[in-house]
């Protein structure tokens, strides 16, 4: 991992660090590193999970402190957030978005319908049972809908996925 | 005005004429091809999965079919095989999950009238202060997305900011931030805690003292008086005529509010005015909805202040209702108009047919008649302004 | 922007005399053994039950008297046959009047509203979408809730959901 090299990083790497130097260490991890952090978000509402979503992006929640900011074309985003009940008519729409998405590319279903069908489940003739039918996902955030909190907890999941680390570690984060 | 004088605008050097396109070339402007754009499903400025098939005449909009659907979750037939106590957490998810207060009390004011149930007092005052709460959060949320298709971030931003606060009143009494399912048959689930009907208030004129700064950022603004004034006018008349339902019809000066006019619940017993515009414009539209934030506090505040002591849920309700053969129709006034459940009972436990009524759904119908001749940049802003809820418009 | 009424202006709620009882004693008149039924439900509401026949004259002479605002329309699938049920009321006089007919389940068109009321446009692309009959006039009958190649007609009692992954396969 770079490092800016003035900071102390305790006994180990103190001789290491003093004075111009450098670090060496696997560009993949380092790209992976980078886009963590910069997850561009598709901005695609669905149902009741998108004003959860809306606030969550809002005052208050904030998700641009994880690097996640709004954009309104697949092209330039990197995650997509399925954001409430998928029915078999926007099924096509959001498979397109998937597809339109450039690679690497990220899904969070967000909210019981997008995981499983929820309420819909039974008698829901219209709904799918749950986006992974149609696009892979990588986090699955519970909730009917999700509060903010559990939106951030399962973007940070997902900053875990990318840099390859263990499901829980927060690498020191809260 | 503008930094460039007439010399700089000139061209360094004349361009050859042969460069040039002849004249007789160039087409008349009545040549120009009229083409068709598809706006959405998503699309930012839908508010939600509604797609418009626009047909354009150059920037105006010459034609335009709506086509909804997108957010069809089957309500009437889900709620066929459910019990009469289990539909209300479907109402509120479902049908307009903005104000899902309303659409749990709309659906309770029909089965309680099918069951024969009378709701206590303080349920009644709990309902009405839940509710109004509710549509401040709607509207706030409606404005501030306004706000955002037209350019203004921070409106948007203030908008949440202040909605979020009374969303935690909502989640104090309730424990819920979007889908309360508060409302049950017979009256509410949870009485007030203690302390929370004093800081109702107070949280509540908070957000109205704020209001004056966002009419100064946004209602104020140059440029939003140029984007909305004399855009998509409405007279009385065409706005009956089409149909138009709550904010939109008051804008268009029709004084038509249920709440008023057809009063349900306790509402006969509060004074408040009806906000209604003269032009019925997109500035008309976000104008009725400001002042009726400011209805709303006026509803909460007499509300809070009379709310006697007692029951929150009537007696004998029974946990497995089976009401008697008939069919019953309850209306109500929710932020984006009349909602409405028709419910029809064979004597089963289930209902066996429910039609809901959505007010969104009749303000999409009328779209074209308001977008057409205006420009493509202001349709977002016409669509914005009916504040459509796809959960309601598809349900 | 005013919250008074403008002075001078036309008032804004239009009168009207629209009273539903004297409008159901004319319509039985004119209707004669076309208006079956003629009930009040115990809300305020009064009920018309119309054969199919007159379900249009009846529509017609609603909105003739002044019933300006559309409620709903829609089905009640009763198994044997269908129920049409439309719902008006008055914004001057605030009366509300359900009119309804009974319809054999498949094979008959119903004659359109949606030039008589403009939201009844939808409302019946809707009931068409849902419950498969078709509005005879109706000027752009398209479904509209379900995509074109939906199968089926769900809110029928006996519509069966053919890819309906809930219910149990092997057992």
């Amino acid at each position: 991992m770079l490092v800016p090299l003035s900071r102390p990083r305790g006994p180990a790497y103190g001789p290491l660090l003093e004075g111009p130097g450098f670090a060496v260490h696997s560009a993949q991890q380092v790209i992976a590193w980078a886009r963590s952090h910069s997850l561009w978000q598709m901005m695609f509402g669905l149902a009741c999970c998108a004003i959860e979503m809306m606030a969550t992006n809002a005052a208050l929640y904030d998700l641009d402190r994880f690097g996640v900011m709004p954009r309104g074309s697949p092209r330039q985003s990197d995650l997509l957030v399925v954001s409430g009940t998928v029915t078999y008519k926007v099924a096509t729409m959001v498979e397109r978005v998937y597809h339109q998405m450039a690679e690497p590319r990220w899904v969070i279903a967000m909210g019981d319908c997008a995981t499983a069908g929820s309420l819909y489940y039974h008698d829901g003739y219209s709904v799918v049972k749950g986006v992974d039918q149609i696009i892979p996902v990588d986090v699955y955030v519970s909730g009917c809908p999700p509060r903010p909190e559990a939106l951030i907890d399962g973007i940070l999941e997902l900053e875990n996925i990318i840099r390859g680390r263990s499901p829980g570690n927060t690498g020191g984060r809260p | 005005m503008t930094p460039h004088d007439e010399k700089t605008r000139q061209p360094q050097a004349a361009v050859p004429p042969e460069r040039l396109v002849p004249e007789e070339d160039r087409g008349a402007p009545d040549d120009v091809q009229d083409f068709l754009i598809n706006v959405g499903p998503h699309h930012p400025g839908t508010h939600g999965v509604l797609r418009l098939v626009v047909h354009l005449d150059g920037e105006k909009v010459a034609g335009l079919d709506p086509r909804i659907g997108y957010m069809h979750r089957s309500l009437e037939k889900i709620v066929e095989n459910r019990t009469y106590h289990q539909v209300i957490a479907f109402t509120d998810r479902t049908a307009d999950y903005l104000a899902a207060m309303h659409n749990d009390w709309v659906y309770c004011l029909a089965a309680e009238k099918l069951l024969g149930i009378t709701v206590p007092e303080r349920a009644e005052y709990l309902r009405v202060i839940t509710g109004e709460i509710n549509r401040m959060t709607s509207h706030l949320l409606s404005l501030g997305a306004l706000g955002l298709d037209s350019g203004a971030t921070t409106y948007f931003l203030w908008c949440f900011a202040a909605r979020e606060r009374l969303v935690r009143l909502l989640e104090d009494i309730c424990g819920a931030r979007l889908t309360y399912v508060y409302m049950r048959l017979g009256g509410v689930i949870a009485d007030a805690p203690p302390g929370w009907l004093e800081r109702v208030d107070e949280v509540v004129h908070g957000v109205i003292a704020e209001l004056p700064r966002h009419r100064a950022l946004f209602h104020d603004n140059y440029i939003w008086h140029q984007r909305s004034r004399g855009i998509s006018t409405l007279t009385p008349a065409e706005a009956l005529r089409i149909g138009a339902q709550g904010p939109v019809l008051r804008a268009a000066g029709v004084k038509w509010d249920l709440r008023r006019d057809m009063p349900y619940s306790i509402y006969d017993r509060f004074e408040f005015d009806i906000p209604v515009g003269t032009t019925g414009d997109v500035y008309d539209r976000t104008e009725v909805r400001l002042q009726e934030i400011v209805e709303s506090a006026k509803i909460i505040r007499q509300a809070v202040r009379d709310i006697p002591e007692g029951p929150i849920l009537a007696k004998r309700v029974p946990r497995l209702p089976a009401p008697p053969p008939g069919e019953v129709y309850a209306r109500l006034e929710s932020p984006r108009g009349e909602i409405g459940c028709y419910l029809v009972s064979d004597g089963g436990i289930k209902p066996y047919r429910m039609k809901w009524r959505g007010a969104s759904f009749h303000n999409v119908a009328m779209l074209p008649e308001l977008a057409v001749g205006y420009t493509l940049s202001d349709l977002i802003n016409i669509v914005g302004t009916l504040d459509p809820v796809m959960g309601d418009v598809d349900r | 922007m005013t919250t008074e009424a403008r002075p001078g202006a036309a008032p804004l709620v239009p009168r009207s005399d629209f009273d539903a009882e004297r409008l159901a004693d004319a319509l039985a008149a004119e209707l004669g053994s076309d208006l079956l039924e003629r009930t009040a439900d115990g809300h305020g509401v009064l009920c018309l039950r119309t054969s199919l026949a007159g379900y249009r004259r009846a529509a017609e002479r609603l909105r003739q008297h002044g019933a300006d605002r559309l409620d709903f329309l829609t089905f009640v699938d009763w198994r044997d046959h269908f129920t049409l049920t439309l719902q008006v009321y008055a914004l001057g006089s605030r009366a509300v009047v359900r009119l309804k007919a009974d319809l054999p389940r498949d094979g008959v068109e119903v004659p359109t509203v949606s030039d008589l009321w403009f939201g009844a446009g939808w409302e019946e692309r809707e009931a068409y979408d849902l419950f498969g009959v078709r509005f005879a006039g109706h000027p752009d009958l398209r479904r509209i809730l379900l995509p074109e190649a939906w199968h089926g007609h769900p809110l029928r009692k006996d519509y069966v959901d053919d890819v309906d992954i809930s219910r149990p396969q092997y057992f």
